[in-house]
């Protein structure tokens, strides 16, 4: 019974770790990722103005509209495809160990002319010396042995490439580690923030977020503290460099530091990183008041223009009038923008342009500037306030350096597999009435084709040193 | 002299050094084939004169734009070819594929505006330099793959002996194996432009994969190339099936990294159609 049992282990173990099962899974793996691929690319909309070419369109009409449901597909794939990873790994060991013990075994002369690299021919006397000298300037270990039958070499160049494959095999067990990491520890979340505010980070004070991962979700309570905004523009439309100088404060209240946060360098406060967010602009705080005297406050965000010729609007809705109120801000701080100066000349006043929209009907109300008010339609809105604000998105994912480091080790992998060959030499030297003679054989793990050239050409260098003429 | 004018005698330079190649190819005179490489040495150097010129005036790389993305191509395909001339002097007579390739590019480069553009903040990262230059390696390495293998398949089964163009092309087998090992270095370069890529996001935007067409297309092309590698141990894959399959993965490449970005929208296309 337990023999059965056993037998029926190893079968599974020779199944899960068979390169033939992790070529079908790959190439299941290479279908589920065109298929994300496709449905990527459907998700946005051609440019203006073009038309999709036509690969496209045949690509689009392969994506089925459910992706969703191939994500059990997709992840069941990817668990076989590391557990074939793991058996085959298994499986390489004991290979690699076996080519080793041939490797390093001597052979006689009969077995060398079995090589597929191999050359018969005259030497001098007591050339044994210059062959291993020749094999060991050209970067070869070299053994050697006389025995009773002659002399018996042995060579090995890049003899560690044999596990290259293995470990760029494993490879993939780290990387799943980083990404089960990543899965279970990822959390961020967005803000927005004015200067002179403080931000603390916990869940409830973004204004967006994620879940809370199962592992460590809790809140970090350290404060940061918008000291300016530093936003930069090539000219209108073409930003620069979004940044924001801030006040660290760890979550015992304990100053960290004055730092500056922009695009691409991210600040590390407590294992967490925090990103510059590319939302920047002015908040106008309004207050409406009805006819009978109702009043509402509230604020508005208008984005600083990110195309040339962009202006800055937001819509609101007037909840119980069925009307929406189109808001366009001018304001003088625009042009004291870096790059934005032109704009000045539009935006001499800090005021908002009023329309108000009733279904298709769109109605001009005027202007109301900073600090007054406009009536109209038994309606009163009043501007008063407008503060600069700036964004940043908090990133917590300890699955990031594992699986960072997981790419060094592949590439390494990739690296010793394809560009450190093991490559073999054995060598035997007879006497013969005719004097001595040598057997050469070699043998490399890939690019035979051109290998074979190669050792043409180290049989002719060595016949000069070692040929008897 | 300004960056358009070395960049119209690295053309030049080209164009003289395809006519050498071919009359080196064609007459078999050793001659042909060194002005060939003197004329590919010399208009390499006016065309970095011009890539450098535009780069200090640019204040950035050439990679913004299909002018300097054609440019830089073209550039590092001469640069790439003069290399592997050098390494493996068999492959001399590959200058009759790649020169006028190279100059055909940088002519179409002239089609785009040369209008130098800044760099956006995302754009401002020195990873970006890292994953573009990677993305021409393996560009160049597998359009180099490709050409051998349809050298194989035109050679395959010829008599050696025979004169004609072929016979000055090396053995099938040699073409196979070198062509393997272009498409295991342009796997490497390939998985260091996804790596790099994933790590600059994260910079960026704290977000290492995002599924994006350009960005899952490049996996698809990963996976294309990684099911070769594969086939070629589990199923001894070579000869035919090889170059076929080196052609038909080329097409996957071409889509991903030319065609997908000027249709799709996304950070990889926002810089490239004008």
């Amino acid at each position: 019974m337990q023999d059965n049992r056993n037998v029926f282990l190893d079968k599974i173990i020779k199944f899960l770790g068979r390169l033939k099962l992790s070529f079908i899974l790959l190439l299941f793996l290479g279908l589920l990722v065109s298929q994300r691929a496709i449905m990527a690319q459907r998700a946005v909309l051609p440019k203006e103005g073009t038309e999709l070419p036509l690969l496209i369109r045949i690509l689009n009409s392969l994506g089925i509209f459910s992706p969703e449901k191939l994500d059990y597909l997709f992840y069941i794939v990817l668990a076989l495809f590391v557990l074939n990873l793991g058996f085959a790994g298994f499986k390489m060991v004991r290979r690699v160990r076996a080519k080793q013990r041939i490797r390093e075994d001597f052979k006689n002369e009969e077995s060398l002319r079995t090589l597929s690299n191999n050359t018969v021919f005259p030497v001098r006397q007591y050339a044994e010396e210059k062959v291993a000298g020749f094999l060991k300037r050209n970067g070869f270990r070299v053994h050697y042995e006389t025995v009773n039958s002659g002399f018996r070499l042995r060579a090995q160049k890049h003899g560690t490439g044999q596990w290259g494959v293995l470990l760029f095999h494993l490879t993939f067990l780290i990387l799943l580690i980083g990404i089960i990491l990543s899965i279970t520890t990822r959390y961020s979340g967005y803000a927005e923030i004015s200067p002179g505010e403080t931000f603390i980070e916990k869940h409830e004070n973004y204004l967006k977020k994620t879940k809370r991962p199962p592992l460590f979700g809790d809140d970090k309570l350290f404060k940061i503290e918008l000291e300016d905004i530093d936003l930069s523009y090539w000219g209108p439309g073409v930003v620069k460099q979004r940044a924001n100088i801030v006040n660290v404060y760890n979550s015992d209240g304990v100053f960290l530091g004055r730092k500056r946060m922009e695009i691409n360098r991210p600040l590390k406060v407590g294992g967490v990183k925090i990103y510059q967010g590319t939302r920047q602009g002015f908040i106008a705080g309004l207050e409406i008041t009805d006819s009978e005297n109702n009043k509402a406050t509230g604020t508005v965000r208008f984005r600083v223009p990110e195309k040339p010729g962009a202006k800055m609007l937001n819509r609101i809705n007037l909840s119980g009038t069925g009307l929406d109120l189109e808001l366009e801000l001018f304001t003088e701080k625009l042009g004291e923008i870096e790059g934005l100066e032109q704009l000045g000349a539009r935006h001499m006043a800090t005021l908002l342009k009023v329309t108000t929209i009733e279904g298709h009907r769109r109605v001009s109300r005027g202007v109301v500037f900073y600090g007054s008010a406009l009536s109209f339609e038994g309606l009163t809105v009043k501007f008063r306030s407008l503060k600069p604000y700036t964004s940043f998105v908090v990133v917590r994912d300890y699955g990031v350096p594992v699986i960072f480091a997981g790419f060094v080790f592949l590439l390494f992998g990739l690296v010793v597999t394809y560009f450190w060959v093991p490559e073999n030499y054995w060598a035997v030297i007879k006497k013969s009435a005719d004097g001595d003679y040598l057997v050469l054989g070699a043998t490399t793990e890939k690019y035979k084709g051109s290998f074979k050239n190669r050792f043409d050409m180290q049989v002719s260098e060595l016949k000069k040193e070692v040929l008897r003429s | 002299m300004t960056a358009v004018g070395f960049y119209w005698l690295a053309i030049i330079g080209y164009v003289l050094s395809s006519i050498a190649y071919s009359g080196g190819l064609a007459f078999s005179k050793n001659s042909f084939r060194k002005a060939g490489l003197f004329l590919a040495i010399t208009g390499l150097l006016f065309h970095t004169v011009s890539l450098g010129i535009r780069w200090s005036l640019a204040g950035h790389g050439p990679y913004i734009s299909t002018y300097e993305i054609l440019s830089s191509n073209a550039w590092i395909a001469v640069l790439f070819f003069l290399f592997f001339q050098w390494k493996f002097k068999q492959f001399v007579n590959l200058g009759v594929a790649v020169m006028p390739l190279s100059f055909l590019m940088m002519g179409f480069a002239l089609i785009g505006s040369q209008e130098a553009r800044e760099l956006p903040p995302t754009l401002q990262s020195a990873w970006l330099m890292v994953h573009i230059l990677f993305a021409k390696l393996t560009v160049a390495s597998m359009l180099v793959a490709v050409a051998m293998s349809g050298f194989y398949l035109l050679k395959k089964g010829k008599d050696d002996t025979k004169s004609g163009i072929l016979s000055k092309v090396p053995a099938p087998e040699v073409l196979d194996d070198y062509s393997y090992r272009l498409i295991a270095f342009g796997f490497i370069a390939l998985t260091i432009m996804v790596v790099t890529g994933a790590i600059w996001a994260n910079d960026s935007w704290g977000s290492y994969w995002s599924w994006a067409p350009t960005q899952t297309w490049s996996l698809v092309v990963w996976l294309v190339y990684g099911i070769f590698l594969h086939g070629r141990i589990t199923f001894k894959w070579k000869g035919t099936v090889s170059s076929w399959y080196i052609i038909f993965a080329f097409v996957f490449a071409i889509a991903a990294f030319f065609v997908i970005p000027y249709f799709v929208s996304g950070i990889h296309s926002a810089y490239m159609t004008d």
